[in-house]
């Protein structure tokens, strides 16, 4: 018997964005990181400092830190706070005395070394990765990008150590997902990273089936490694919405009480909030939705930093403002569950792309109720929408569209049968992240060199 | 600490359309500024520009009558030049506050702003005389704005 038949897999997991971040894609994150453990991997996390989280962008939930698997390892590589330092007292004594040559190096090195403000936490993790691994050998590598250091950080270390690594793309690094075209000139050095990293990847991961197809036809001699991994929805943070007992509509949307539709999601400057306004309004004439309220839930960007952007979408708030129209701001992950038992109906406004899915859509879906489209209709959203049985598609952002959407959604949610919502929820039941992430764990298996001999039926 | 007394804003770089706007902001928010501009020629561009009006609330003052790089200039050859000038341009300058500090009342500012990367060295040296003070490099409008309801 040799030594991989008697420990578990171990594996390095490189996530800058990781609880109690809640920046981009922290519920992938974590949900990959739980799902490991819980399948009997030793799983180490490589994650932004404390710092950068409360002084530097001020985006961090600390209960969501309370979601993640006790048995993860949590570790915190340091990094170079050059990009986001704006206390003079702060700055290290080179930047106070040579500010001009401190930012002539800090720019050289993002145009000729790593095209990334955060290369130093990429760097301080091999480092601090290369230790952990003389110690006790690393199995594996999976880097989740954004940032891109940390595929970066992957590549370092196979390069190092020899450990196989397997790129998670929550993001595209060199794609426009906006506008489908390449972000970046011809000529920028991120296209060299991009194919020295995927070169030696075992594997490559992507959030959906567009995003796979671009890098596959961009990058052909990888293309057999490269994967989709959908995102999915986490039931432990959904745990409050009855799962199996769908409520009667009794309870809700009786013709007494007044419909509530809801949007919860991090608000952003480039979502189709005035569309949504106006046609929330035309919507309202209909009888159905008479006295029908909307509320909307979540951050104003993603940093706190971001006051620009925040104050953008505050006043695109403040334009739109309109009869039954209410913005409540953040909601506590704890009382998330609650945000979405009281609602009648859920609004998805994106301002996403063919390439872009998002989370939120999932979580959505999980509750079992009618779900009224905000977006334009190249979105690779759609793709998971279809087939949801509850779902009210306008067919893009034509205002009075959407208001018919929205009148039809309220006819649904007052006429909804608890076998409705059952059928509804079976829809999402296939995208519950650890359905979503089980086939992944058995590729990462067979690339750490644990194959899984479990019945895959199970 | 946010103080409410006149921000010190100090752009001693090549002149910056974005610290320019930031004054504009100031201005119009209420906020009194104390500029600090590197030479006599940037004050006068300054006025000239008419970016801000003579204004109550905002004083503009040189650091030095003159620039280091007309002397330079004739003396080093321009890649030579540029390198002195990004090596110690800015160590240069602040040592010319001195000549300044009788004229600004700086005890008294309510956000001491480096809002080009020149004005780094200068506006550390005051952070340290004066602890008391805000120091940044952000840009930014005070959330309250005086006079005014938040």
């Amino acid at each position: 018997m040799g030594p991989r038949d008697v420990r578990a897999p171990r594996v390095l997991y490189l996530a800058f964005f990781f609880p109690p971040s809640r920046g981009s894609g922290v519920y992938r994150a974590r949900a990959t990181a739980n799902h490991l453990v819980g399948r009997g991997w030793d799983v180490t996390v490589a994650t932004a400092p404390t710092r950068f989280l409360h002084d530097m962008t001020g985006s961090f939930d600390e209960a969501l830190a309370g979601t993640v698997d006790p048995r993860v390892r949590v570790e915190r590589p340091s990094m170079r706070y050059y990009a986001w330092e704006r206390d003079v007292r702060r700055f290290s004594r080179f930047r106070a005395n040579f500010p001009v040559v401190a930012q002539k190096l800090h720019r050289w090195g993002r145009r000729h070394l790593l095209p990334d403000q955060y290369a130093s936490w990429g760097l301080t993790s091999v480092i601090r990765g290369l230790r952990r691994h003389a110690r006790r050998r690393f199995d594996l590598v999976l880097a989740t990008g954004n940032p891109y250091s940390s595929f970066a950080a992957a590549w370092l270390l196979n390069r190092l150590a020899g450990v196989p690594y397997v790129l998670d793309y929550r993001d595209s690094w060199t794609l426009d997902q906006f506008h489908d075209r390449p972000a970046l000139p011809d000529d920028h050095v991120a296209w060299r990273w991009e194919r020295r990293v995927l070169s030696r990847a075992a594997a490559v991961a992507f959030v959906n089936e567009g995003q796979r197809e671009w890098h596959a036809q961009r990058y052909p001699e990888v293309a057999e490694r490269m994967l989709v991994v959908l995102n999915g929805w986490d039931a432990d943070l959904l745990e409050a919405v009855p799962a199996g007992e769908p409520r009667t509509l009794d309870e809700t949307a009786s013709a007494a009480r007044p419909l509530r539709f809801t949007f919860l999601g991090t608000l952003i400057a480039g979502q189709p909030i005035e569309q949504l306004a106006e046609a929330f309004q035309l919507a309202r004439r209909d009888p159905v939705m008479a006295g029908a309220e909307l509320h909307l839930y979540g951050y104003l960007s993603y940093f706190h930093e971001s006051h620009g952007s925040a104050l953008a979408v505050r006043e695109l708030l403040d334009e739109a403002a309109a009869t039954a129209m209410y913005y409540h701001g953040p909601v506590p992950k704890p009382e998330v569950s609650t945000v979405y038992r009281d609602s009648d109906v859920l609004v998805f406004m994106t301002s996403g792309g063919r390439y872009v899915t998002t989370g939120k859509v999932f979580e959505y879906m999980a509750t079992g109720q009618p779900i009224v489209s905000v977006h334009t209709t190249e979105i690779a959203a759609r793709d998971v929408l279809q087939g949801y049985p509850l779902w009210f598609d306008p067919g893009g952002l034509d205002v009075a569209s959407i208001a018919k959407a929205m009148a039809k959604a309220a006819h649904a949610a007052r006429d909804l049968t608890p076998q409705q919502r059952l059928q509804a929820r079976e829809h999402a039941a296939t995208f519950r992240r650890d359905r979503v992430l089980d086939p992944f764990e058995r590729r990462l298996r067979e690339i750490a060199g644990y194959p899984d001999d479990r019945d895959e039926s199970q | 600490m946010t103080g409410a007394g006149p921000y010190l804003v100090v752009c001693l770089g090549s002149r910056s359309e974005r610290a320019m706007r930031y004054v504009a902001q100031l201005l119009d928010a209420g906020v009194g500024v104390r500029l600090v501009l590197p030479d006599d020629a940037a004050v006068t561009a300054f006025w000239r520009d008419g970016t801000a009006q003579a204004d109550r609330g905002l004083d503009v003052h040189a650091l030095q009558h003159s620039d280091m790089d007309p002397l330079l200039a004739r003396l080093v050859p321009g890649w030579l030049r540029r390198a002195i000038l990004a090596v110690l341009r800015p160590w240069h300058l602040a040592r010319h506050w001195r000549a300044l500090a009788e004229r600004v009342d700086v005890a008294s500012a309510g956000r001491f702003v480096a809002a080009d990367v020149t004005a780094t060295t200068l506006v550390r040296r005051l952070a340290r005389r004066y602890p008391h003070v805000v120091a940044t490099a952000a840009l930014e409008l005070p959330a309250v704005i005086p006079g005014r309801a938040p």
